[in-house]
């Protein structure tokens, strides 16, 4: 599902800890995760993730 | 006792063991009649030919017959089916060229025994009847003398008992055995009422068959179809490769065993429902059910099946017995991940293709094709499938007829699912290959094919991708038990805290020993306390802050690791050894605020523009300790502990933060497993950039025991690492397999004249290194010979772990029982499991579309948990990508880290480890794993370490090839210890001139234990490995191997050097139809094929050596052969090799 030749179409996901990850488009994805509204290629999401994920720390981490 | 009656009197002569000329008679004085043999009689005499004694192709029809029987008439009957048929009075003879013939013998007289069971006790006889008729089923038919029809009669009671009738596959088929009872059915009615019986005259015999086969086949219709079959069957798969319980041998045997399940009335009719919804077959549906399975199996998306089809076509075939039924290979495309409705229609499209050329002979296609080179699978295909209609019972005057039923203990293919259909739904009978599966695995396979099969009626519509091999059970027990470790040790604070409250407890204890030089814990503590207050001042250190330590091994490093956590700050190790550019980039990338390293090194780092504290000039002051804590402040679970660099593919150190949360759950998990106290005495010797390298440093210290510093470079020295381990007295080690190899072999090779006491006698004393309580291997795959040697040669426990960078440490571990040494589990169990997940880890083993992977079968390893790290420090990209949303996590959000390594369960819960996802290779179409080949490498008692990789071969041709790097076992002293078969290694003959003879031994041994397609191309003898800095091997510094052996000659070049190969290769060239054969030529290669082998075979044989028609597949090459045949008759006069063995 997440093979680097992988033809499919990611949506780019986040959780509550305000971590990034990238699901297929066309699957629910977990609990827990929500959309975040970007959609395309596997590179193109993670692309997306490298410019708005800029703290690595968990949410609860930043306090 | 058994009473054994001969009804028949007599068992007649059989013909006489020479090949009969025309003019010979059997002992009737009447001539045989010689007709061509069919193509699927050739084929079956092949086989025969190539594993001379096998019961694999012997067919049985057993029946129970109650009532009042009569034996004489029962044994006329069966006589008058055999003067009726030709087929049940043939054997086959090879004539001149090597082909086969048939030879029909005008008159034959079978004898019907009767075994008496009678007096036996009533409650086992049908059972013994059963046995009885499946060791009769395994009597080995000599096809050149016969009678390939054997018939007995047991006698369970006065009016009970029962009839098999065993035929070998050459002159029968399964539509035969029906016609035969048939007939008997009527014969026996007219003997008993003392009628003629009314039989119509037979309108041709098989004999007419074979002989109008070979005349059409040679016509333009045949042609067409067999345009047909290359067509489609081009580029089709050799190999399906299952996941199988045992490796594939190199050679193939027969042995085999049943799973029988049933579909219950409501599953068939849905089968029935949905065929005629697609206006196909029930055939159809349930095929295509079995392609889906193997598929997703294999992971192949193109795959062939073979089926038999009846070949009686023409309706005045039907009442013949004979061998008609052919089998065909169909090809099922599964590619597109089609919806399961689109595999029926492609299964039905190719069925309906296939049948009306389902007369063109296996025989043909495969010559055709020519893929039969490999002994180690069949060609085409190695999967079966059939849906038969029972076997209608014969209706004898008086007796009630049921099928009774009976297993042979053999198959001819790898997994045959045949399925019968009755009235109250289905019998589904998996024949398998018992060398490659055991019964467990096959009866998995079996609820999983009812599984997919339920799913697919439901729900036809489900593309491939979706279906779950694993039923809810199987899923649930995967998901839940098998995949969560016990619960996570809860939050108790970061493990230097636990170090302080150690050093309260045991101040005076010995905390760090070096070359002489001891802190005690209070020491310790005093001094991280100090410089970690130096740190906290200097404003470098505070929350998720990576402080660098680039120090030799020593106790300024222990002091500095623990020092950076207890100001709060994320340890990172870096290594002095690593070139000051790769360091200053390091330090840069990840943002270090400050550096702890010597003055020596300091200024080779100035550029990195890092605060720098030189650690070796560090005012210590050791006097007594206050009530300062030693944190300066309060750590959180999340905050990162260390930061550790692994390689990334694309050659960028990715800086992977581990938070204290799962680094604290490490360490309490560990000691959980091993116990350490105050006698422990621990060896720190892992290099600190190998993550290992924290726990191994960090755990000790919150028990009370003492680490014995190795000396910088030390790590890599075995004799060194012994003569410490003595002096200090070390009771637990950690190594990765490699150095553990290279270490036992230094213990082997240190104590001339030591006796190995064995393991259950008293005196360890007697073990170098008694003092070792526990190894410790991860890092690396551990072979199962290095677990077999380590267990041999220490007096320890051995564990073997696993973990990437990307979680705290290890997670999963595994205590390898010591009955591993003592050979009695199966020899071919290469594997030593790295166990299950430890306290507060998750492992899944998941497929493409992360589902659970049934067990046995290869999956990617994710991880889940407290143990997983935060991510790649300043790649945000990375870290989504392989840490990725937890499908089955009990808590929303949680994340997954994909580890890219391949792992199956074993039935009892552990995991295998299999590989790299990206070190399987494809050779010749074949996934192969290296690690297999590794293993029987290292199994030689030669070799000492192993590597297999595949390197493209130079001059850039297509296709990967196999290369395998050997180093070799350094010989002990004569009476060294005897572990491992030393013996057989004093008996090679010393030094490194040897190499030759040596890999050429190599060779043989691995032709002997592998599939041909795993013997690697070249193999490469090397002094040692290259190892990385972990002492993990560094494949890409693996030298490219010379020229291979065949290249060695030019062509055209490679002649014959004696008159053994003189004469072969001439037989060749007469063989192949061409004017010169090279000796290093592949047989296969260059038009050989199977019936040739036997030419070959036969002609070699006129010309006085003695080979078998397996000899050719073993050693293809005329120089091989050559070398066979020397060694088979050494003293062979005449032909002699001038210079001896090669």
């Amino acid at each position: 599902m997440f093979e680097d030749d992988d033809r499919r179409r990611y949506a780019v996901v986040r959780n509550h800890e305000d971590q990034y990850s990238v699901w297929p488009e066309d699957r629910a994805a977990p609990e827990g995760w929500a959309l975040v509204g970007v959609a395309g290629s596997k590179s193109e999401c993670l692309a997306h993730i490298s410019a708005v994920w800029t703290d690595l720390r968990p949410l609860s981490q930043r306090s | 006792m058994t009473d054994l009656t001969t009804l028949a009197g007599r068992v007649p002569a059989t013909a006489p063991a020479p090949a009969p000329s025309p003019d010979s008679a059997d002992e009737t004085h009447r001539p045989y009649k010689f007709l061509p043999a069919s193509f699927a009689q050739r084929r079956l005499w092949f086989l025969d030919q190539l594993d001379s004694g096998n019961s694999a192709y012997n067919l049985v029809a057993a029946l129970r017959l109650r009532g009042a029987l009569d034996l004489a008439a029962l044994r006329w009957a069966l006589n008058r089916v055999v003067d009726r048929h030709e087929a049940l009075r043939t054997v086959f003879r090879a004539d001149a060229a090597g082909e086969p013939q048939q030879c029909v013998a005008p008159s034959l007289t079978i004898p019907l025994p009767v075994t008496d069971l009678a007096a036996e006790p009533e409650a086992g006889r049908a059972e013994r009847a059963r046995a009885l008729i499946e060791t009769e089923t395994e009597h080995v038919f000599d096809l050149s003398r016969g009678p390939l029809i054997k018939t007995l009669a047991v006698r369970l009671g006065e009016r009970d008992h029962a009839l098999a009738v065993i035929c070998h596959h050459t002159v029968c088929d399964g539509w035969s055995m029906a016609r035969l009872f048939e007939e008997l059915s009527e014969l026996y009615a007219a003997r008993t009422a003392g009628r003629e019986p009314s039989l119509a005259p037979l309108p041709l015999q098989f004999g007419d068959h074979a002989a109008r086969q070979h005349r059409e086949l040679a016509g333009p219709e045949a042609e067409k179809a067999l345009e047909y079959w290359r067509t489609r069957l081009a580029d089709a798969p050799s190999l399906l490769e299952l996941p199988t319980t045992y490796p594939r041998p190199a050679v193939q045997g027969f042995d085999g065993a049943v799973h029988t399940m049933t579909l219950d009335q409501e599953t068939w009719q849905a089968v029935r429902a949905t065929a005629r919804q697609h206006k196909a077959t029930p055939f159809m549906v349930l095929l295509s059910v079995f392609a889906l399975q193997l598929s997703r199996l294999s992971g192949a998306e193109d795959l062939v099946v073979g089926s038999p089809s009846a070949g009686r076509s023409r309706t005045e075939l039907a009442p013949l017995i004979g061998m008609f039924v052919n089998t065909l290979p169909l090809r099922v495309d599964v590619t597109g991940d089609p919806s399961f409705d689109e595999v029926l229609r492609r299964v039905r499209r190719g069925a309906l293709d296939a049948f009306p050329r389902q007369d063109v002979p296996l025989e043909r296609i495969v010559t055709e094709l020519g893929p039969e080179r490999e002994r180690s699978h069949d060609p085409l295909f190695q999967a079966m499938f059939a849906v038969q209609q029972p076997l209608t019972t014969p209706d004898l005057v008086g007796v009630d007829a049921e099928v009774f039923p009976v297993s042979p203990r053999t198959t001819f293919t790898d997994l045959w699912l045949e399925i019968r259909p009755h009235d109250d739904g289905a019998d589904c009978f998996f024949r398998y290959r018992t060398e490659l599966f055991d019964a467990a695995t096959v009866a998995r396979l079996a609820r999983q094919y009812r599984h997919i099969l339920r799913t697919a009626l439901d729900a036809p519509s489900t593309p491939l991708s979706r279906f779950s091999l694993a039923d809810q059970e199987e899923a649930d027990l995967l998901l839940g038990r098998w995949s969560r470790g016990p619960a996570a040790y809860p939050w108790d604070g970061p493990v230097h805290e636990a170090i302080d409250r150690q050093a309260r407890r045991t101040p005076e204890a010995t905390a760090v020993a070096f070359e002489g030089d001891r802190l005690t814990y209070e020491q310790l503590a005093g001094r991280a306390g100090q410089l970690a207050r130096h740190l906290v001042e200097g404003g470098g250190a505070g929350t998720d802050a990576p402080v660098a330590v680039c120090l030799p091994r020593g106790p300024g490093l222990v002091t500095s690791a623990l020092a950076v956590l207890a100001a709060g700050s994320a340890y990172l190790p870096l290594s002095p050894e690593d070139p000051p550019a790769r360091l200053v980039q390091m330090l840069r990338a990840v943002g270090a605020t400050h550096l702890l390293t010597t003055g020596d090194l300091a200024p080779l780092l100035a550029e990195a523009q890092v605060p720098v504290t030189a650690v070796d000039a560090f005012p210590w002051s050791d006097g007594p300790r206050d009530a300062t804590p030693l944190a300066a402040g309060a750590v959180g679970p999340g905050d990162l502990a260390y930061v550790i660099h692994t390689s990334g593919s694309t050659g960028a150190p990715k800086a992977v933060g581990v938070p204290h949360r799962g680094l604290a759950a490490r360490v309490r998990s560990i000691q959980a497993t091993h116990g350490l106290d105050g006698s422990d005495r621990v060896l720190h010797k892992t290099p600190c950039t190998f993550d290992v390298s924290v726990t191994e440093l960090l755990w000790p210290l919150t028990t009370g025991a003492a680490l014995v510093v190795a000396t910088p470079g030390g790590h890599r020295d075995p004799a060194y690492l012994v003569e410490l381990i003595e002096r200090e007295r070390v009771t637990t080690a950690h190594f990765v397999p490699p150095l553990l190899a290279a270490f036992l072999e230094e213990l082997s090779l240190e104590e001339p004249g030591l006796a190995e006491p064995g393991p259950e006698e008293p005196g360890f004393d007697r073990y170098r290194c008694a003092s070792l309580r526990r190894v410790l291997c991860s890092g690396q795959e551990l072979p199962r010979t290095t677990l077999d040697r380590a267990l041999g040669r220490l007096p320890a426990r051995l564990y073997n772990a696993y973990g990437p960078t990307e979680a705290s440490v290890e997670v999963t571990e595994w205590e390898c029982p010591a009955t591993a040494a003592t050979g009695t589990e199966r020899a071919d169990d290469v594997r030593v499991p790295i166990g299950r997940p430890v306290a507060g880890a998750e492992t899944y083993v998941l497929d493409g579309e992360l589902r659970p992977v049934p067990v046995g079968v290869p999956g990617e390893l994710y991880l889940g948990g407290v143990v997983l790290a935060r991510g790649y420090l300043g790649r945000p990209d990375l870290t989504a990508d392989r840490f990725v949303p937890h499908p089955y996590a009990d808590a929303p959000g949680a994340r997954l880290y994909r580890t890219g390594d391949l792992v199956c369960w074993r039935a009892d819960g552990s995991l295998d480890f299999l590989g790299r996802n990206d070190h399987q290779v494809k050779v010749r179409g074949v996934r192969v794993e290296p690690g297999e080949i590794e293993n029987v490498l290292r199994d030689h008692p030669g070799v000492r370490e192993a590597v297999v990789i595949a390197a493209a071969p130079e001059g850039g041709s297509a296709g990967m090839e196999l290369v395998a790097y050997v180093v070799r076992q350094r010989r002990g002293p004569e009476t060294g210890l005897g572990v491992g078969g030393d013996a057989s290694v004093a008996g090679d003959s010393p030094g490194a001139e040897d190499d030759e003879a040596f890999v050429s031994a190599l060779r043989s041994e691995l032709r002997d234990r592998l599939p041909g397609y795993m013997v690697p191309a070249h193999l490469v003898t090397l002094p040692a490995l290259p190892l990385n800095a972990s002492g993990k091997v560094d494949r890409a510094a693996l030298p490219a191997p010379a020229t291979s052996p065949a290249a060695d000659h030019a062509p055209g070049q490679a002649g014959p050097c004696d008159d053994i190969e003189r004469t072969l290769a001439a037989l060749w060239s007469q063989v192949l139809g061409r004017q010169q054969t090279d000796i290093d030529e592949d047989f296969f290669a260059v038009g050989g094929d199977s019936l040739k082998s036997i030419q070959l075979v036969h002609r070699a044989r006129e010309a006085g050596f003695s080979l078998r028609v397996g000899d050719v597949f073993h050693h293809p090459t005329v120089s091989e052969l050559a070398d066979h045949v020397r060694k088979s008759i050494p003293d062979r006069s005449g032909v002699a090799d001038p210079q001896g063995a090669r």
